[in-house]
């Protein structure tokens, strides 16, 4: 009998037998509340699925429309860019580590570049720092425009997306002028940047962040304030602090339990030291809080960028002296960056050739995934609290699978 | 202009008179050409509503929608089935064949049926029901058994959530539509839609006269058709298309115009019920009905495209909590007003 | 429970309703692109020396070159294949190229439907003519648009003058001087530099002299 058999059905290739079933249930029974009589089931939120963000596979038990336990299955979208980078010279790596958190790239690319330069030896001039500041800081709101738009999506708010990605264009145009590309910009280099801001863009930035507050009154006015969305997501999926602390949970996620914790303002790396802002704190650590916290950075991020493009020297060589073709003594470095999702660090291990030995990444969100479980365990959540859960926490897959 | 269709349809009566038939039998003719001309109506008024739909969420979301199938992007609908014509259709495994087979047919049938006892225009009513509007609720309540059906048959557990969440939203946001009605009716003594409308001609609309109920019956009309926020059911962020899984090609195209005929059917009843139907100054009456149910449209797609949707337990404490005792209340206040006024008079 | 919340959602929403579209609708509007943007490649045979940079700066070995000496020794570029389906676009090529002879073209509309049809064969100059098409419409559209000039308002970048060759010994350096100005055939404006530089290093040379 063909697969296809009379008009146009399919059997399944594994027809379960009674027994089979009847199995399935009794491992499911002990999931079952006392005097419930409903049975728990599995759904499978699989890797291609509206909401989970990127290729995740999320299998859920599921006890009517109450989320009972989560396993995460990861690596859908592992591409083996450690092991990449092991090919390549230390230049040729970093448009591979822009794919990592590829909503943001150049933070990425900034993490490996300051690693190397460690280990190099190279000081960055004070004029490619500010580069990089203003840059960063641009990607750091892209990054946090998408989360917030994901999140908003996930609520089914397609408008609001809409309108974060409108700004998201705008930047993008910012960076292509400076670097050629809209999004895997390869923007920074080993020992600086490699060019100054060209002629006119800061007015271009100055210009966008002139129209960038109205957008975010928009924003608030069209998600934040919204009763809806605040019902669900006040008190969803609570990450307090300890549980920060138990997951290695760093970044915006530990802001919003509370935690005043900023790598910019803690330990500060690059110029940073020089610039006025706040760190936005959260109350409790539900989604909500996670939502505000970043909604907040946006505009902290606005002031940094306009700080810098005032103090930025206005001449002054922008990469530090390195050779074209980089050899690194041998030894390791680890350096650590606050990244749009959290410590984004990069432990580079050198052997004195023209190639990295061993370049490790250490992703912020995949902390965030394997805290999922232990958040749906112990609080009580509906299938759609999970998504907004999930949202929340704000991963993305190229750094969770790399 | 205003009697135009009547006139039609006494042509076709006189028609068939003249042709050697009784005068039953040319009103009975009438009648089937009547609702042969609805159902075209309605099929041609999706179509537009679907394109109005997508236009409308382009211009919200600053940008336009279709705009290269022909001018403005009006033949984007027809070849959006085409594609839908081409695709595979295939029915799962273990899916149970007939109720699978049978959903995307009978989707439209109720909602269709409504249109049988809905005022059209003035004496333009298929079959005028003294039981007009209880009708409408105790046809539309089918849709509720047809989406549980849609859930069931499909063998996959999204389906069968989604179908679920229908069951239990729909068969809640009854209950509030129907009492916010009540005040309408007790202020009317009649559940004729004809009647409705004549006693707003006379006295008012009944958007100014029953606010609240205007207000609960928006929500719940809402809920009913399963539109944002309330479009749990086919919640495409967690159950990737709830009861609407597993349908793919044609099948899935008739259940998405049957969303889309219920939406209409929900509007032109709003305007009937608190728009004053088809009063209205210079245009013909029934063209007054058709732009007052469009309004209603509109209203409705601006809401969908803004907010998010609401999380389950939410949906039933809001219902249970707030709506019913809004209608109920609305129910009380219009009674003891409506004794009040003749106690005094 | 519900309130203003919603209504001033709604407002917002309302006011998007009525404003003009943020997109842009191609190909009748063109993208106002600056001049960094890296799309594609353009190859200037003319200029490259066939070292091998590109070839060697590239992560994923996407440029194939084959260069064989012709009958004065010098390096000619026979084939300068570029397999475009595994590019990064990340521009390490173009950055390592001494004589700038890879560059960035803003042209962005090199789909094709084979896979056989993304390996571009820049020493024939087949691609530089995608690029000069692309171009051209940009230009028509935008000298229509904007008739003051450049798109974004933002100068040409300014082409780094070609390096001076390296002060050889002295017989051949009076050799090599005339040698190198008459090669650009292109701008004269770097037919002018490396001119203008000649005489700057000599005066180098005979100030290094005068010191030692």
């Amino acid at each position: 009998m063909s697969i296809y058999d009379k008009q146009g059905r399919y059997e399944t290739p594994e027809a379960q037998t009674l027994e089979e079933l009847q199995a399935q249930q009794e491992a499911l029974a002990h999931l079952e509340g006392n005097n419930d009589p409903s049975q728990p089931y599995v759904v499978n939120m699989g890797p291609q699925h509206p909401s989970t963000h990127g290729v995740f596979r999320a299998r859920l038990t599921m006890n009517g429309e109450k989320v009972v336990a989560c396993e995460n299955v990861c690596g859908y979208l592992h591409r083996g860019i450690e092991k990449l980078c092991e090919d390549k010279t230390w230049s040729q790596v970093i448009p591979y580590t822009d794919r990592l958190d590829y909503l943001s790239p150049i933070l990425n690319e900034w993490g490996y570049c300051m690693a190397v330069e460690e280990l190099l030896g190279v000081e960055v001039p004070e004029r490619g720092e500010y580069v990089r500041v203003i840059l960063g800081e641009l990607q750091r709101i892209c990054h946090h425009l998408v989360y917030l738009a994901s999140m908003a999506l996930d609520f089914n708010g397609y408008t609001a997306w809409m309108y974060m990605f409108r700004e998201r264009e705008k930047i993008f145009d910012i960076l292509e002028a400076y670097s050629g590309s809209r999004m895997n910009n390869n923007a920074l280099r080993i020992g600086g940047a490699p060019t100054p801001l060209p002629e006119g863009l800061e007015a271009k930035i100055i210009k966008w962040l002139d129209e960038f507050p109205e957008a975010m009154r928009d924003f608030e006015n069209v998600v934040n304030g919204n009763e809806i969305f605040i019902a669900r997501a006040k008190d969803v999926g609570i990450i307090d602090a300890e549980m920060c602390k138990n997951y290695g949970i760093y970044g915006a996620n530990l802001r919003a339990a509370g935690v005043k914790l900023d790598l910019r303002k803690d330990k500060p790396y690059s110029v940073y030291d020089r610039f006025d802002f706040e760190v936005p704190v959260g109350k409790q650590g539900d989604s909500l809080d996670r939502y505000l916290v970043r909604h907040e950075e946006m505009a902290e991020s606005a002031k940094i960028i306009r700080q810098a493009l005032e103090q930025m020297p206005k001449e002054g060589p922008t990469m530090g002296k390195v050779p074209k073709m980089i050899k690194v003594p041998a030894g390791s470095a680890y350096a650590q960056i606050e990244g749009g999702m959290g410590w984004l660090g990069y432990y580079v291990v050198s052997d004195g050739g023209m190639k990295p030995y061993r370049v490790r990444i250490h992703a912020p969100s995949m902390m965030s995934v394997f805290a999922l479980p232990d958040l749906v365990a112990e609080s009580d959540m509906f299938m759609q609290d999970f998504v907004a859960a999930l949202a929340s926490v704000d991963i993305v897959l190229g750094e969770v699978d790399r | 202009m205003d009697n135009l269709f009547i006139n039609i349809g006494h042509w076709i009566v006189n028609l068939v008179m003249s042709l050697g038939g009784s005068e039953t039998l040319g009103i009975w003719i009438m009648r089937i050409c009547c609702a042969v001309g609805i159902l075209i109506f309605l099929l041609i008024n999706v179509i537009i509503l679907v394109y109005l739909e997508r236009k409308i969420s382009g211009f919200i979301q600053e940008r336009l929608g279709p705009n290269r199938c022909g001018p403005f992007g009006i033949f984007q609908l027809f070849m959006d089935i085409l594609k839908l014509v081409s695709k595979n259709t295939f029915v799962p495994g273990a899916a149970d064949y007939w109720i699978y087979c049978l959903v995307p047919i009978v989707v439209f049938i109720p909602t269709m049926m409504i249109f049988g006892i809905m005022p059209l225009g003035e004496g333009m009513t298929v079959y005028d029901s003294p039981v007009g509007l209880l009708y409408y609720f105790a046809v539309s309540a089918l849709t509720t058994l047809i989406l549980l059906m849609s859930g069931w048959a499909a063998n996959n557990k999204y389906n069968l959530m989604g179908g679920m969440r229908a069951a239990a939203q729909m068969i809640s946001y009854e209950i509030p539509l129907i009492f916010s009605i009540i005040g309408i009716v007790m202020m009317t003594g009649s559940l004729n839609l004809n009647d409705i409308v004549y006693n707003q001609v006379d006295h008012g609309w009944f958007i100014w006269r029953q606010p609240l109920a205007f207000i609960v019956f928006s929500i719940a009309a809402t809920a009913e058709i399963n539109r944002n926020p309330f479009d749990l059911p086919e919640g495409e962020q967690e159950l990737t298309a709830g009861y609407q899984t597993e349908y793919s090609g044609m099948r899935f195209a008739f259940m998405y115009l049957g969303e889309y005929v219920a939406l209409f059917a929900m509007c032109w009843l709003a305007a009937v019920l608190f728009l004053g139907g088809w009063d209205g100054p210079i245009l013909p009456g029934w063209l007054w009905l058709f732009i007052k149910s469009y309004v209603f449209v509109l209203l409705n797609m601006w809401v969908r495209w803004t907010f998010p949707r609401i999380r389950v337990d939410h949906m039933m404490k809001f219902n249970w909590k707030v709506l019913i005792p809004l209608a109920i209340a609305n129910m009380v206040v219009t009674g003891v007003v409506i004794k009040a006024v003749q106690f005094l008079a | 429970m519900f309130g203003s919340g919603l209504i001033k959602g709604l407002s917002v929403t309302g006011k998007h309703w009525f404003r003009r579209e943020f997109t842009e609708q191609w190909p009748e509007q063109r993208p106002d692109l600056p001049p960094a943007s890296q799309g594609f490649f353009d190859y200037d045979l003319s200029k490259c020396i066939g070292c091998g940079l590109c070839e060697r700066a590239c992560p994923n070995h996407v440029i194939k070159m084959t260069t064989e000496k012709n009958d004065e020794g010098k390096k000619v570029v026979t084939s300068y294949v570029m397999e475009v389906q595994y590019c990064l676009f990340c521009g390490m090529c173009v950055e390592a190229c001494p004589p700038k002879a890879l560059t960035n073209a803003n042209n962005f509309e090199i789909a094709c439907y084979h896979r056989e049809n993304t390996n571009f064969d820049f020493a024939t100059g087949e691609p530089q003519k995608l690029n000069e098409a692309f171009n051209k419409i940009q230009a028509d559209y935008w000298n229509k648009k904007r008739p003051e000039g450049n798109p974004i308002g933002m100068p040409e970048p300014v082409k780094p003058p070609r390096p001076a060759p390296k002060p050889k010994p002295a017989a051949p350096a009076e050799g090599a001087k005339p040698a190198t100005a008459p090669a650009k055939p292109a701008a004269p404006a770097e037919a002018a530099a490396p001119a203008a530089k000649a005489p700057e290093t000599a005066a180098d040379k005979e100030g290094k002299g005068a010191d030692e």
